[in-house]
């Protein structure tokens, strides 16, 4: 076994241990946000959280093992370590995309929901009493004052 | 909580049914998503039991009432059809902030302005002759 498959074995190992760790955090981070999303339905939150985090897996376990393949054959150690470097590297920059196109899509649940929910931007400018009549809203203000 | 209060909202637009922009606003209206119900109601056909204020002082300004009983006048009245549409509700928190409210009352004063341009002849004798 020479030193390009010690690279292999390093890359991999370090690259998985990120991708769990970040997937992790995802999972647990971001249930706050989806429960809020979900109406506090926690169920649902959890089975669109962990669905989430499936597909976040694949996408970076697919993306490890296609990286996976050196150009050049590592020498020595000093090779192997640039060589680690550089593809755990590529993995950090993924992992960092995937991680803030996450946010992006939880932010824009959030925001969407938000929105729905939001009352009339201005006050009236009048109310219609029970009898039909309408008194605009300064005089009403006056009048409870 | 609000969104109780929003269930089972609804809107009357009160437009100017002689103005040939305004009754095809009117219709673009009615197509929209929305998130509130809305309904438009040509001016020249309100009544003192469907509308306390009387068909001049509704060709004045643009007039949206509210089931609950609210008013809007005016530029209200436009940002809260706005905030009723799907797809509009974010520029109706837009118009409705303190840094954008002068600009949306000039461009819906520009708006009208437009609106009076097709204006057609009034229409309220012939209605009321009927």
């Amino acid at each position: 076994m020479d030193t390009t498959f010690y690279t292999y074995v390093c890359y991999v190992v370090i690259s998985v241990g990120l991708t769990i760790w970040v997937a992790r955090t995802l999972h647990k981070n971001g249930r706050v946000f989806l429960v809020d999303v979900f109406d506090e339905r926690d169920e649902l939150a959890d089975s669109v959280n962990h669905l989430l985090v499936v597909g976040f897996y694949l996408i970076n376990f697919g993306y490890i093992c296609l990286a996976l393949k050196l150009a050049n054959h590592t020498h020595d150690a000093t090779q192997a370590f640039e060589a680690v470097s550089y593809k755990v590297g590529l993995v950090l920059v993924v992992l960092g995309m995937m991680h803030f196109f996450n946010l992006f899509v939880f932010s824009r649940i959030r925001a969407n929901k938000r929105l729905a929910q939001a009352p009339p931007p201005v006050p009236p400018d009048a109310m219609i009493q029970a009898d039909g009549t309408m008194i605009a809203i300064d005089k009403l203000k006056g009048q409870q004052e | 909580m609000t969104t109780a209060n929003q269930q089972g909202l609804c809107l009357t637009v009160w437009f100017d049914g002689d103005c040939g922009f305004c009754t095809r606003v009117a219709k673009w209206l009615e197509e929209q998503p929305k998130f509130v119900a809305v309904r438009c109601v040509a001016a020249q056909s309100a009544t003192s039991t469907s509308c306390p204020l009387d068909t001049a002082e509704l060709l004045d300004k643009i007039t949206v009432i509210a089931n609950d009983g609210s008013v809007y006048r005016g530029t209200n009245a436009w940002i809260t059809v706005l905030w009723a549409l799907r797809n509009y509700r974010r520029w109706s928190l837009r118009f409705s902030r303190e840094t954008w409210r002068p600009w949306a009352e000039r461009l819906f004063a520009t708006i009208a302005g437009v609106a009076k341009l097709t204006k057609r002849r009034p229409r309220i004798a012939a209605k009321q002759s009927r």
